[in-house]
């Protein structure tokens, strides 16, 4: 009990600190006072430290199974695994809203501590608005969204914890995807701090573009491991369904992606500042923005597992980070100039990569457009129009294609040059050879089986993206050649390349595995225990449900055993439902076999109680879907290794010693 | 008047299901499945793209052919029935807004306020490269018809603006 009142003291500390360390910062910035500063960026470490004590005593609670704390009552139970004990901490409203502002919190103290010296100047900038966020975070955080609220009397037994969430993905996905919605809080400060102080120096690149790349890689982690949940626990055989809250996850990682792109430019001609600094916030208020919708209820989602009156408050939040950064932007961006270099634009990279931004930017509007149509349509039309995947399945092809193409085109160019590597002879050659890993691709991947749906786009997709692979394959291969097949040099020189060749690789296998599972194929049977059917040269054989205790949840298991064409047996797919002791309903558990190339995506729709011998089944078959999950490897170790790139922004030629005056 | 509609509307919404609940037809993900077997292929084809159009009403971001909650088997149902009627699609879901309201439909309607939601998108994608062209590209034309100028002098100009910037946030 007592420890729960001493997190709630330590987390008023919180933002009672936070609030001085955004007072003291912006005063160090009006009087350049370094010892002020030095002040606010103590004040940030210790925020940094009381909030991660503050969590571990929430921890310990859980671990102990404290219900006098009401969150540790209503999202835990006795028989609650330990494994999930963990999780449990963000399960609900009040601990991932604390989850929230501890890693802004720990980010805020890293990057005050670990920023560069060239960066010094603008640091008091960036203090004050890594402050002022997580004051607000740790604000409501005390009010609104308290995690340490007590009750009396103790109960014996919590009221468990969604069963939903009872899921391994659940203890990675959640901070994975806060990671990088928080870790983007230091882009937006630098991209606040760069309009306060009206210019934008080489050290600002640097330790912007590092950590929009490890905000990226986390987003991109935690986006595919939702869809991963989404995949193995909702039980409709797919694992992106434009979601609201999906969406809303899918802005910051659009907008993240657009930066960096923009930061390459700005690296290497000193052009599209502004964009940068635009996007840095853009992103930041995305993030953001998905949180509101997420916790408020505004639009509804399967997603929402946190909705509270908290709403309106972020929302206030948005209002005031949209109106600082619009009126900053009004007041000092005609100070940041493009540096002076001539022969820019025209058919070059720095085009292709705009026409890159532009396309992202557009993705984004469209996304954007439909996560929030339900409320705009309510207040024109008077009805809530809940805009669902069908709209953005019409406009993501041909997104999807022509970032394909600019991919391809756009890695081809060099910055000011007119020239192409490899030229029309690779781009039509290119074209020629993607035919043979596209029949191999149809033929392992079984594109042709299902016969509902057109198949030449899917073709033409999955040519174009071998098209896409070979060509990037090839420009690589120059690039090596021109260091003289020299591993060590290569790596020194070109880490940031290799890093982005291995994202855009791991992209375009991500979108010839969603070309794949376009085409999947079910089919949904009654069986009797002992019958047999058959889908897509597999026969399953169903032998009545079975009992069985997992941790603290009771199986229905209706097993399957599986075999295909060659009468060989594959291995049993077991679908089922759970019952939780503190639920009355039951939830999917699916069942899942398969090979690289199709997942076996088993549900188990209905069954008889009484008998066990009759059960109703869906079963699907799932193309490619693992190759979606590689992708995510690739992208993320392509992220990373760029991120170990030391050379990009190095070159600082314009450091300014930070101006201190008091 | 609109709120009237609207009522009216789901009032006749909810007659439709209970009626359907009154002719003592549970529908099960089998049955519909059964059903579904003996139709030919082409309304197969047609039931499926329906149903993937048509939101189940109880679920967030499924269609009713992805949920199996009891609303969107009924709406199932409904629509397996109006396939097998031989109508064409457009017409069955000029049956299904009728009776719902347009909340039943996943993607907004080419009509109305609703064609606002198509439009923006489209006109962003097809002017937006133009309007980049306009401002990016263009505008170096227009430079280099002045004939190339030397670095030094175009770093003297740009020096003399972010001065004269200086001095504007100076004072």
């Amino acid at each position: 009990m007592l420890l729960a009142d001493y997190g709630f003291f330590l987390v008023l500390l919180c933002c009672i600190t936070s609030v001085y360390g955004t007072i003291s910062a912006l005063v160090a910035a009006f009087y350049r006072h370094k010892r002020l500063y030095r002040s606010a960026q103590y004040a940030s470490i210790a925020v940094g430290i009381m909030a991660a004590v503050a969590s571990g005593f929430l921890w310990y609670l859980l671990f102990t199974r404290n219900y006098g704390v009401s969150y540790i009552f209503r999202n835990s139970s006795n028989d609650l695994p330990l494994f999930y004990t963990i999780s449990a901490f963000w399960s609900s409203l009040e601990g991932s809203h604390f989850l929230w502002a501890l890693l802004i919190a720990v980010y805020a103290a890293i990057a005050h501590v670990t920023y560069a010296k060239d960066n010094e100047h603008i640091m008091p900038y960036v203090s004050a608005a890594l402050h002022a966020v997580s004051a607000w975070m740790f604000f409501l955080a005390v009010t609104y969204s308290d995690p340490f609220v007590l009750q009396f009397p103790v109960p014996d037994n919590g009221m468990g914890m969604n069963a939903l969430l009872q899921n391994p993905y659940m203890i990675i996905h959640p901070p994975s995807l806060f990671t990088g919605y928080t870790a983007l809080a230091i882009p937006f400060a630098y991209g606040i701090a760069a309009l306060c102080y009206g210019d934008i120096t080489e050290g600002w690149l640097r330790t912007t573009r590092r950590w929009t790349l490890y905000a990226w890689i986390f987003l991109t982690i935690g986006i595919f491991l939702g869809g991963r949940w989404a995949y193995v626990e909702l039980g409709w055989a797919g694992y992106w369904a434009w979601d609201p809250v999906e969406n809303s996850s899918f802005l910051p990682w659009l907008f993240a992606t657009a930066l960096l792109h923009s930061l390459i430019v700005q690296d290497r001609l000193g052009h599209l500042k502004r964009l940068s600094i635009i996007l840095a916030i853009v992103a930041f208020f995305f993030s953001f923005f998905g949180t509101f919708i997420t916790r408020s209820g505004v639009i509804s989602s399967v997603h929402s597992f946190a909705q509270s009156p908290i709403g309106p408050n972020y929302l206030y939040f948005l209002a005031g980070i949209a109106g600082v950064s619009i009126v900053l932007y009004a007041f000092k961006a005609q100070s940041i100039l493009p540096s002076d270099t001539n022969k820019v634009w025209g058919f070059s990279k720095e085009s292709a990569l705009v026409i890159t931004q532009f396309l992202i930017i557009t993705f984004a509007l469209i996304v954007f457009i439909g996560t929030v149509y339900p409320i705009v349509s309510e207040a024109i039309t008077g009805v809530r129009f809940n805009v669902q995947a069908p709209y953005f399945n019409a406009f993501a092809p041909y997104i999807g294609f022509c970032f394909v193409v600019a991919i391809t085109i756009g890695n081809l160019m060099r910055f000011k040059s007119g020239k192409m590597v490899g030229g029309k002879k690779l781009l039509l050659g290119g074209l020629a050879v993607a035919a043979v890993p596209t029949v191999i691709f149809c033929y392992f991947g079984d594109v042709f089986r299902s016969d509902t749906k057109p198949l030449i786009f899917q073709l033409i997709g999955i040519e174009l993206t071998f098209w896409a692979i070979i060509c990037l394959s090839y420009d690589a291969y120059q690039r090596f050649k021109d260091l003289r097949f020299n591993v060590s040099l290569f790596l020194k020189r070109n880490l940031s390349y290799l890093g982005a060749f291995i994202a855009h690789i791991g992209f375009l296998v991500a979108v010839l595995g969603f070309l794949g599972n376009y085409r999947g194929m079910d089919k949904t049977v009654t069986l009797m225990s002992g019958d047999t059917t058959d889908l897509y040269g597999y026969t399953f054989k169903f032998n009545g449900i079975k009992l069985e205790q997992d941790e603290n949840a009771l199986l229905y298991t209706a097993p399957l055993a599986v075999t295909n064409q060659k009468q060989k047996e594959v291995g049993t797919v077991l679908p089922a439902r759970a019952k939780y002791p503190t639920k009355d309903e039951l939830f999917h558990e699916i069942g899942l076999l398969g090979s690289f190339w199709h997942d076996i995506y088993v549900v188990l729709a209905d069954f008889d109680k009484d008998t066990k011998a009759r059960a109703t089944l869906q079963l699907f078959i799932n193309p490619t879907v693992k190759i979606v999950w590689w992708s995510a490897f690739l992208m993320c170790i392509g992220g990373f290794l760029s991120m170990c790139d030391l050379a990009r922004g190095r070159k600082s030629k314009d450091t300014l010693g930070a101006s201190w005056e008091v | 008047m609109g709120s009237l509609i609207q009522f009216v509307r789901r009032l006749s919404c909810l007659c439709l299901l209970l009626s359907m609940g009154q002719s003592g037809f549970a529908q099960s993900t089998a049955s519909i499945a059964k059903e579904f077997e003996t139709l030919a292929p082409e309304q197969k084809i047609l039931f499926e793209e329906i149903s993937n159009d048509l939101r189940c009403p109880t679920c967030t971001g499924l269609s009713i052919l992805q949920s199996d909650a009891p609303f969107s088997l009924q709406i199932r149902q409904a629509v397996l029935d109006q396939v097998k009627t031989g109508k064409k699609k457009p017409e069955i879901i000029d049956f299904f807004t009728e009776r719902y309201g347009l909340w039943i439909l996943r993607e907004p309607p080419k009509k109305g306020f609703h064609f606002l939601a198509w439009l923006i998108p489209s006109l962003f994608l097809i002017l937006g490269p133009l309007l980049i062209w306009y401002f990016v590209w263009r505008k170096r034309q227009q430079v280099s018809t002045f004939g190339v100028r030397p670095t030094t002098e175009i770093l003297k100009e740009f020096e003399e603006k972010v001065n004269e910037q200086r001095k504007k946030a100076a004072t």
